[in-house]
């Protein structure tokens, strides 16, 4: 099971899958994974920051 | 010697006492002083006087006198109740006697009143040389400087069992409305007499015994120490004015606090003691006011600490409140901040998506899994795949045209 990354390293990861996304020499399956993965981190972060929100809404 | 000169004895002792009969008023004050007294069973009391030019000088006069047991009966009790003490030896008094003289027992001073004012004052001026002599040494403030602890819980208190002094100490101490506890040990010693000093320096010496059996064990010692009687005549008493018994207080490595006789009652050991009280009830009171003194300020204390944490926590929580709101804001900041950056990374993500373009029917050329973006880097008959969305095609370049550049 994938270890819970930090907001922080998700993004990281996320810019990186975005720069290879961009790149021409990858192939059009790596790049549809990078997408699917990428989709993932998005949602992952979102979901994060909407917490994030919520904890301050409750103070 | 001639014969018919001579004459008896008892013409001679005879003719004195006629002769003195005759010279002598009826009485005379004499001052002596007593080298030795002797109550007989039938009620008289003998004394022999002496008189001396000063304390250490030869004798120079010394006489029987006695005292009729109808006039002992009187004199004693007035003696005692006026100076505090019994007639004892060494004693300089002021006798108003009559000269008796007896063919058969020779002189004798019939003892018919005495002056106790004279006594008093050899007393006073005793007891001031003692003062004045403990002065010197500095034995005043020896037994004063100690320290006596904030607590006086552990005692040692000396003092006879039956007294009524140590009774009344003990019921107010363990009734005290406070609820206190204290632990205290007593070294009986005689409190009255000629016997008292040594017997409570002995009784010192056992306190002294104790606590040091209780720092070689590692227990706490006493506090203090107490020496407790109740009131009683200036006889009773006079032990307490003693030169040794007070040097042993005053050198006494505890505090010693006294409480002896009544309100009027101040002697010198009391003078020498660290603490003086009035009566065994007033020592007692003054060790529960200390601990209730103490109980006080710890309370007022505690109540300051209290006040001062709570205003503490206020500030605290003040704090917390203005760095949450602080938080607040730059966490909004942030998420905004963080969901603009999740915008625009999804946006490139999604830009990069080639599925968008095969949807709207363009095809991706690739060779060998590699995107091929110019028709310049086809040679013919070299093998493609073309990306549908659907699907992949794969053939062969026949002719490559490169579009003219103007």
């Amino acid at each position: 099971m994938e270890e819970k990354k930090t907001y922080e390293a998700s993004v990281k990861e996320l810019e990186t899958l975005v720069e290879r996304i961009e790149d021409p020499n990858r192939t059009f399956a790596e790049t549809m994974e990078d997408i699917r993965r990428g989709r993932e981190l998005v949602e992952q972060c979102r979901e994060m920051l909407r917490t994030t929100e919520s904890v301050i809404a409750k103070q | 010697m001639k014969n018919g000169s001579e004459i008896s004895l008892f013409s001679l002792c005879e003719q004195i006492r006629r002769h003195l009969a005759a010279s002598l008023p009826n009485y005379v004050w004499i001052r002596a002083e007593i080298n030795a007294i002797k109550e007989t069973a039938n009620g008289h009391c003998y004394l022999d006087l002496i008189d001396k030019e000063a304390e250490d000088a030869p004798l120079r006069a010394q006489a029987r006198a006695v005292v009729w047991s109808s006039t002992w009966r009187m004199l004693r009790p007035y003696f005692e109740s006026v100076t505090g003490r019994s007639l004892a030896v060494g004693m300089q008094v002021l006798l108003r006697v009559q000269v008796q003289y007896s063919e058969l027992y020779g002189l004798t001073l019939v003892v018919q009143d005495i002056d106790p004012s004279c006594t008093v004052g050899e007393e006073e001026l005793l007891r001031q040389r003692i003062l004045a002599r403990l002065k010197q040494e500095g034995m005043f403030e020896m037994n004063r400087t100690l320290p006596l602890p904030r607590l006086v819980r552990r005692v040692a208190v000396i003092s006879s069992e039956t007294a009524a002094g140590y009774l009344d100490f003990v019921r107010h101490l363990e009734g005290n409305e406070y609820g206190y506890a204290y632990e205290y040990t007593l070294f009986p010693a005689m409190m009255q007499g000629a016997e008292a000093p040594a017997s409570i320096e002995a009784a010192l010496d056992q306190v002294m015994a104790a606590e040091e059996a209780f720092v070689s064990e590692d227990r706490p010692g006493f506090d203090a120490v107490l020496i407790l009687r109740g009131g009683g005549s200036a006889t009773d008493l006079r032990c307490f004015d003693d030169y040794e018994l007070a040097v042993h207080v005053a050198q006494f490595p505890l505090p010693v606090l006294t409480a002896i006789g009544h309100e009027q009652d101040h002697h010198i050991v009391d003078m020498v003691a660290a603490r003086y009280l009035k009566t065994p009830t007033a020592l007692a009171h003054f060790l529960i006011e200390r601990i209730q003194q103490e109980e006080a300020m710890v309370l007022s204390l505690a109540a300051r600490l209290a006040l001062g944490v709570r205003s503490k926590l206020n500030e605290a929580h003040r704090e917390l409140d203005r760095m949450l709101q602080r938080m607040e804001v730059a966490m909004r900041l942030r998420l905004a901040r963080e969901t603009h950056r999740l915008d625009l990374l999804s946006q490139r993500l999604e830009g990069g998506n080639p599925s968008y373009l095969l949807e709207k029917g363009y095809a991706l050329v690739q060779q060998q899994g590699k995107k091929v973006a110019r028709a310049a880097a086809l040679q013919p008959e070299q093998e493609l795949e073309i990306q549908f969305l659907d699907g992949v095609v794969r053939c062969q370049v026949m002719e490559v045209t490169q579009k003219e550049t103007k």
